[in-house]
Parts: structure tokens; C-alpha cells; sequence
């Protein structure tokens, strides 16, 4: 079962809470993802612009079903932009420990000469599982609005405990 | 300004008709220029082959919708009109009017004017402003009735691409 899923089916326990910049952000991720995918996909745009425009208003209308089984929740934006400076030290560090990650060939020094090809492959696939999530944070920083989004989640969580 | 014509007498009409209490069929007939008129800037914006494509998509887009929302609106004053209901469909449809009248025409202002992305952002909002507000009236078309004016395997290819596409997004996150 989905997360979506399971908020429905858990409905009366008021388990599935959202915000307003959550909502806004939302709709503007799926706005972004169908003028993406026209331009990755578009043949004829008499053709391919009725298309998207009905996937758009389908998905519109999914994204606004699933809100309706959300509880806005109001947040104090004084309290927010505490947490805020907070989120974004938190990835400065982040990304300042992906730069110093050890790199694979670093790490080759003490491997016997005929196994450092077969060596750095293993290093290389190791330090892409490990290390994913942070050497992400180099290819793709985080966005604003998703640093606020993190910085109600922390606002909400306090409410909460 | 014909199309801003056509939206004063739709606004005029609304009126005299909850004056009344009584739809006033006469209405279609101004629903069904607004549509046409519709129609054909939804031809115009998908043939600007010199705009960006995501914009020229956007101001579609949403002459598509207005286009939508008017349909289902003459649908809704047909129908009362014809059982004889309670005219509720005048309320509803005097909330959305004046949102439909705004967006249509800042789109059609764009016709003669540098599109730059505040502008385009303004329509978007208007846009979602428009289609919830026609949501809360039953006045958006629901996901099957708009399947019928498009080819569906086309659909099912284009949605199922978009489906990976939005899939491998998140997991890039």
C-alpha cells in the first residue's frame, strides 16, 4: 500500500497533514514536469498540446483528491525562519562532506598493481551506494523551497511532541 | 474589443437572470461565441511555432480550460433550463464568470505584447485560481469527459512516458 494509500484508509486518525507551501509546490513540481516532458517529447504541438493539456488537468485533478484527504496545518512563520538558517547550515555541511569524500582512486594506494582496475571498480560502485544521497547534493543542490519545506516538517514535528 | 464584449453581456445577462430568479436561455447562444472564440485562440497559441514552447503551451492551456468551464457551464444552464430547477446554476456561474473574464482577456492582451515569465506566472495562478473555483461548482469537466475530444492511444503513450519520467524525478530526489 502507498503513503497515499494508507492516509486514506487510516482517514479518521488525521494522520495526513500538509501545508500551504507544500500544496503551492506541488502543483508548480507538476506544472514543471509536463512543460518538461513537451519539450522532451513534443512532434506537433496542435497534436501534443491537447494531449498534455488533458494529462495536466488528470493529474491536477489527483493532486487535488489527495489534498483533500490532508489537514492544512498553519505554521508560524517567525518559528519557520528560525529553523531555516538551521537547514541551510546543515546542508552547507552536508555538501562540504561530499566534497571531502574520499575518491576511489584514493583509495587504490595499497591494492597490488594487476588488481586496481578490478579494485576501482568495486571502490567506485561501493562509494556510489554509500555515498549517494551526499555526492547527489554536489550534482544537484538542494532547492529553496524544498530546504523550507524541511524547515515546517521541523516547526511541525515540535508542535507535535 | 469583441471577446471583452461578449464577456460584458455574459456579466449583464448573469445579472438580469439573478435579478429574476429565472435562466434566461438566451445565454447559450453568448456562451457559444465565447466558446468559438475560445476555439480559435486555442489554434492560435498552439500555432506560435516562434514562442518558447512552454509558454505558447500555458496560454493554451488555459484558453483550453476557459473553454471547458463555458462548455459545462452551457451544459448546466440547458439542463436547469430544461427540467426546471432551481436556478442555482445563475450563483455559481456569477462567481466564475468574472475569474473567466480575467483570465481571457490578460491572454488575449498577450497577442500584442512581450510575454515575459512574471506574465506567464500571472496567468498560472489565474489559471488555478479559475479551475478550483469551478471545481467548488461542478463547472470542470471530470478526467472520462475529457478523454472524448482526444485519440487515446496516443494518450495512454504520452501519459505512460510522462508517468517514468515524473517516477525517475522522484527518485532522483
Amino acid at each position: 500500500m502507498g503513503l497515499i494509500g494508507f492516509v486514506k484508509k487510516h482517514l479518521s486518525k488525521r494522520i495526513g497533514i500538509v501545508t500551504a507551501t507544500i500544496e503551492e509546490q506541488a502543483y508548480n513540481a507538476l506544472e514543471r514536469a509536463v512543460k518538461d516532458e513537451l519539450k522532451n517529447q513534443l512532434v506537433d504541438r496542435a497534436t501534443d498540446f491537447q494531449i498534455f493539456s488533458v494529462i495536466f488537468n488528470i493529474c491536477e485533478d489527483r493532486l487535488r483528491n489527495i489534498l483533500s484527504i490532508l489537514r492544512r496545518e498553519p505554521v508560524d512563520p517567525k518559528e519557520v525562519s528560525k529553523n531555516i538558517k538551521k537547514v541551510f547550515d546543515m546542508y552547507e555541511g552536508l555538501t562540504e562532506a561530499a566534497y571531502d569524500l574520499p575518491k576511489p582512486e584514493g583509495l587504490l594506494t595499497f591494492i597490488p598493481r594487476g588488481f586496481k582496475a578490478v579494485a576501482f571498480d568495486i571502490f567506485k560502485t561501493q562509494d556510489e551506494i554509500i555515498n549517494s544521497q551526499l555526492t547527489n547534493l554536489l550534482r544537484k543542490p538542494v532547492e529553496i523551497s524544498d530546504k523550507i519545506i524541511l524547515a515546517e516538517a521541523i516547526y511541525l514535528l515540535n508542535q507535535y511532541k | 474589443m469583441e471577446v471583452g464584449n461578449d464577456f460584458v453581456s455574459l456579466v449583464d445577462l448573469l445579472g438580469k437572470m439573478e435579478e429574476e430568479k429565472k435562466v434566461d436561455v438566451s445565454i447559450v447562444g453568448v456562451l457559444d461565441k465565447l466558446i468559438a472564440n475560445c476555439k480559435s485562440d486555442e489554434r492560435f497559441w498552439a500555432e506560435r511555432e516562434d514562442m518558447p514552447v512552454d509558454e505558447s503551451f500555458l496560454l493554451y492551456h488555459s484558453v483550453r480550460n476557459s473553454r471547458l468551464i463555458l462548455q459545462k457551464m452551457k451544459t448546466q444552464f440547458i439542463s436547469a433550463e430544461k427540467n426546471h430547477e432551481n436556478p442555482i446554476v445563475i450563483d455559481h456561474a456569477i462567481e466564475v464568470a468574472p475569474l473567466l473574464s480575467e483570465l481571457f482577456q490578460s491572454i488575449c492582451s498577450l497577442k500584442e505584447q512581450a510575454i515575459t515569465p512574471q506574465k506567464i506566472s500571472f496567468i498560472s495562478n489565474k489559471l488555478k485560481a479559475l479551475r478550483n473555483m469551478a471545481n467548488r461548482f461542478g463547472m470542470l469537466p471530470s478526467p472520462k469527459e475529457e478523454l472524448t475530444e482526444i485519440n487515446k492511444e496516443k494518450l495512454e503513450r504520452s501519459f505512460s512516458r510522462f508517468a517514468d519520467t515524473v517516477r525517475a524525478m522522484f527518485v532522483e530526489v
